[in-house]
């Protein structure tokens, strides 16, 4: 009966795989192993293979130090029949043992969004990205210089872009590297510009909508400028979770879908006073002004604005009456406080 | 010692107007036939006890009626459960008084005795009928920081050109305290009310004809039923509201009925001074290595303001024309450049005196410019404690080809709906394009 011994890294990873037609097969640091572990804590006869007369797989101690014991448990097994593809500690070092029938499972199909992000992974595709990311943000600097134009201007707006973005590509790539994973750094970097310019189009966009809209589309514009934040936030998680650690689909969408829902939850905290200030500082909407040739949508006729206009008044009432009720419940609460007013500092009334 | 400087400076002011012509003998056999008719009002907390505010008032008549302004006492009229009003004469004694007559729009108020002095009919000050003579010596008299009832003397300058509301020019330092006072000419007769100092000897005074017109509409409405305290400021506050609306209306009757002739703007052809009391500013920049880009200015104001509490004023207003050209910047740049302008409501306000500013915003075609799109905002604000009066902030922008554009801006502070849309349609109406 053929067994494959497959040697893992902390996170089952696989280090080294060997296969055997036939048992016994012993294992330990002694160089006359069959499987020969490097492991300090490992004896130089630890363990064998052996099958029973019933044609039966079993791990056998063969007396040493620190003994084999499955991943958590803590009790030593002296004689353990092995199932296949179970993980032993054999000092301590991970071994999973399979038999040579043991089934795997169908392959997975290659999808296209796996092809694209391999694709990134090419040198040459990386340098050209970069090279079309410093062209935009050179242009985007350019467009909005007013007054002498410099180059380091260029990297000083988008310090924190850049810096971000250095960020992300070291520590990804490091992270990727402590588990192991074998992370594809170009691809990843590529990634990153790909994903950062995306994001440039997209506000591009926004712009160009707050350029042409009114009031009434302000709000949708609003929700759309804070939807783009978390579109972002999920591609970019969603891609990384494949490229540096190989996570399956289902599971990469999941997890993306947790981090931008944890972030959306901190985003919109209760509020609090200071953030209303914040908030209501922001008024009616931030301007936004390009070429007149951007200019897209019909402007209205003076009569229908008017008519918009004297709607107006009605809908400031409304919001007077609100103010003053609300006023009211807070003068309530004030007076239950017993707050007693100061007013002996008051200055003598001066004009 | 920062009190004590400036009773210094009230008094060197004081010595810098006093005039050598001038016959102190005189001044003061009046100062001490009027003295006895002055009276210093206080605010005062219920529960401290403190005072709140503090200015001077003046007796018009035998039921013990008081004149002061309406800033004086306007903490009390809108906080009548927080505070009372009391009277202060020279001598130190003290009483009780009540608000029985109100002019918002003029800052005058009239306040009476709890129980009226059978001298009063004697001290009451007596009213002057005409204007004086420009130039005639005024005295005003009060209780600057409430350091003792004091006079200065000073010169009648005529009615200010720059206010809708037509304040006297009295050269002569008024200073907090004074607010509330009577100024009478050399024979003791009021012809005008302390209500503001402007620095430098500059001051002002409400014409004695405002508050006649207050006297006499208090005496005919005083045959109605007493209320208690509190129903009648209601009411009180209720009336500013109409009076405001009224006044502010007059005042764009005047402005629509004024001088429109056009002056050449840029593209644009503007107006200028609509009215003599608009003051009007202009100004420009040439393009330079930092900001290459021309622009320049006309900015019309009224900046005639009436208070109506610590934290609001209203009236003012204002309109400014922008225009901006570059033939250095793209069209991006200057899109930038003319995003940066910032535009402000011009009366101060506080958020309990205001709703926030909401807004309509749109590309709109106007006629009046060339039919040019013009991202419009009409931004409004209601008052919360005045219903029916509101600010307006309105801005108009046009960005044209080849990096030039223009703005049109106005703000209206205290108008009633139907003035603030008549005055919109006369503004852009009026505008036309070169």
């Amino acid at each position: 009966m053929g067994v494959i011994v497959e040697q893992l890294g902390t996170t089952n990873n696989v280090l080294e795989r060997q296969k055997f037609d036939k048992v016994p097969v012993s294992l330990g640091r002694g160089f006359d192993n069959d499987v020969i572990l490097t492991d300090e804590h490992v004896d130089a006869h630890h363990a064998r293979l052996v099958e029973s007369e019933d044609g039966r797989l079993w791990m056998e101690d063969c007396g040493s130090t620190n003994g084999i014991r499955r991943p958590r448990h803590k009790a030593r097994l002296e004689r353990v029949e092995v199932r296949s593809g179970e993980i032993f500690l054999v000092g301590r070092s991970r071994i999973r043992v399979f038999r040579a029938d043991h089934r795997v499972a169908p392959a997975v199909r290659i999808r296209l969004s796996e092809v694209f992000l391999l694709w990134l992974g090419k040198p040459q595709i990386t340098v050209m990205l970069g090279l079309v990311f410093v062209c935009v943000k050179f242009l985007e600097t350019w467009m909005s210089t007013i007054g002498e134009f410099r180059w380091s201007l260029v990297l000083e707006r988008h310090l924190g872009e850049a810096l971000t973005f250095a960020a992300l590509a070291v520590g990804v790539y490091f992270l990727s590297v402590l588990f192991r994973r074998g992370g594809n750094f170009l691809a990843h970097l590529s990634l990153l510009i790909v994903l950062f310019l995306f994001a440039s189009l997209l506000e591009f966009a926004h712009t160009v909508a707050v350029f042409n809209a009114g009031d009434r589309l302000y709000p949708t514009l609003a929700l759309l400028s804070e939807a783009r934040g978390y579109l972002m936030l999920f591609l970019y998680f969603w891609s990384i979770l494949y490229l540096a650690f190989h996570v399956p689909l289902l599971r990469r969408t999941w997890i993306s879908a947790v981090v931008v829902l944890v972030w959306f939850g901190i985003d919109h905290l209760p509020e609090d006073s200071f953030q209303r200030l914040v908030d209501s500082e922001q008024f009616p909407m931030r301007q936004a002004f390009l070429p007149p040739a951007l200019l897209l949508t019909e402007p209205a006729s003076a009569d229908a604005f008017e008519q918009r206009i004297e709607s107006l008044f009605p809908a400031l009432d409304e919001a007077r009456e609100e103010a003053l009720s609300d006023g009211a419940e807070e003068d309530m609460s004030e007076e239950t406080g017993a707050d007693v007013p100061t007013a002996g500092d008051g200055p003598s009334e001066s004009r | 010692m920062r009190r004590g400087f400036s009773v210094v400076a009230a008094l060197l002011a004081l010595l810098s107007v006093t005039k050598p012509s001038a016959q102190p003998a005189e001044h003061s056999a009046l100062f001490e036939a009027l003295k006895p008719g002055l009276f210093t009002v206080e605010v005062v907390d219920r529960v401290s006890n403190n005072k709140n505010a503090q200015g001077s008032a003046f007796l018009i008549d035998e039921r013990g009626t008081m004149a002061t302004n309406y800033h004086v006492v306007s903490e009390f009229v809108h906080h009548p459960e927080r505070y009372t009003l009391r009277w202060r004469d020279s001598t130190g004694e003290t009483g009780g008084l009540a608000v029985v007559g109100l002019d918002v729009v003029h800052d005058l108020a009239l306040v009476r005795r709890d129980v009226p002095d059978p001298d009063d009919a004697s001290h009451a000050f007596e009213l002057a009928q005409g204007d004086p003579v420009m130039g005639s010596t005024v005295l005003a008299l009060g209780n600057p920081f409430d350091i003792g009832i004091s006079i200065v003397p000073g010169t009648y300058n005529g009615l200010l050109d720059n206010q809708f509301r037509k304040n006297i020019h009295f050269t002569g330092a008024l200073n907090p305290g004074m607010s509330g006072g009577p100024a009478v000419d050399q024979d003791g007769r009021v012809i005008g009310i302390n209500v503001a100092g402007a620095g430098n000897s500059v001051s002002f005074l409400v014409p004695v004809s405002n508050l006649r017109t207050l006297a006499d509409e208090v005496d005919e409405v005083s045959g109605e039923p007493e209320n208690n305290e509190q129903d009648r400021l209601a009411d009180m506050r209720e009336r500013a509201v109409e009076r405001i609306k009224a006044h502010q209306g007059r005042m764009i009757d005047q402005l629509l009925a004024g001088d429109w002739s056009l002056e050449s703007f840029g593209p644009l052809m503007i107006p200028r001074e609509i009215q003599t009391w608009i003051t009007c500013s202009g100004g420009g920049r040439e393009p330079d290595e930092e900001t290459p880009w021309r622009e320049s200015h006309s900015n019309c104001t009224l900046n005639d303001r009436i208070f109506l509490s610590r934290t609001l004023d209203t009236g003012p207003l204002e309109i400014i024309f922008g225009w901006y050209s570059s033939d250095r910047l793209n069209e991006f740049q200057f899109a930038k450049v003319f995003e940066q302008n910032r535009f402000m409501p011009y009366n101060r306000t506080s958020d309990d005196d205001v709703t926030e500013f909401e807004c309509r915003e749109q590309w709109v075609r106007l006629d009046t410019i060339d039919d040019l799109p013009t991202k419009t905002s009409y931004c409004l604000r209601a008052y919360l404690d005045y219903p029916g009066l509101y600010d307006v902030l309105f801005i108009g922008r046009v960005l044209m080809n080849d990096s030039e554009a223009i703005h049109i801006h106005y703000t209206l502070a205290g108008v009633g709906r139907d003035d603030a849309l008549r005055f919109h349609r006369h503004m852009l109406g009026a505008l036309e394009w070169e």
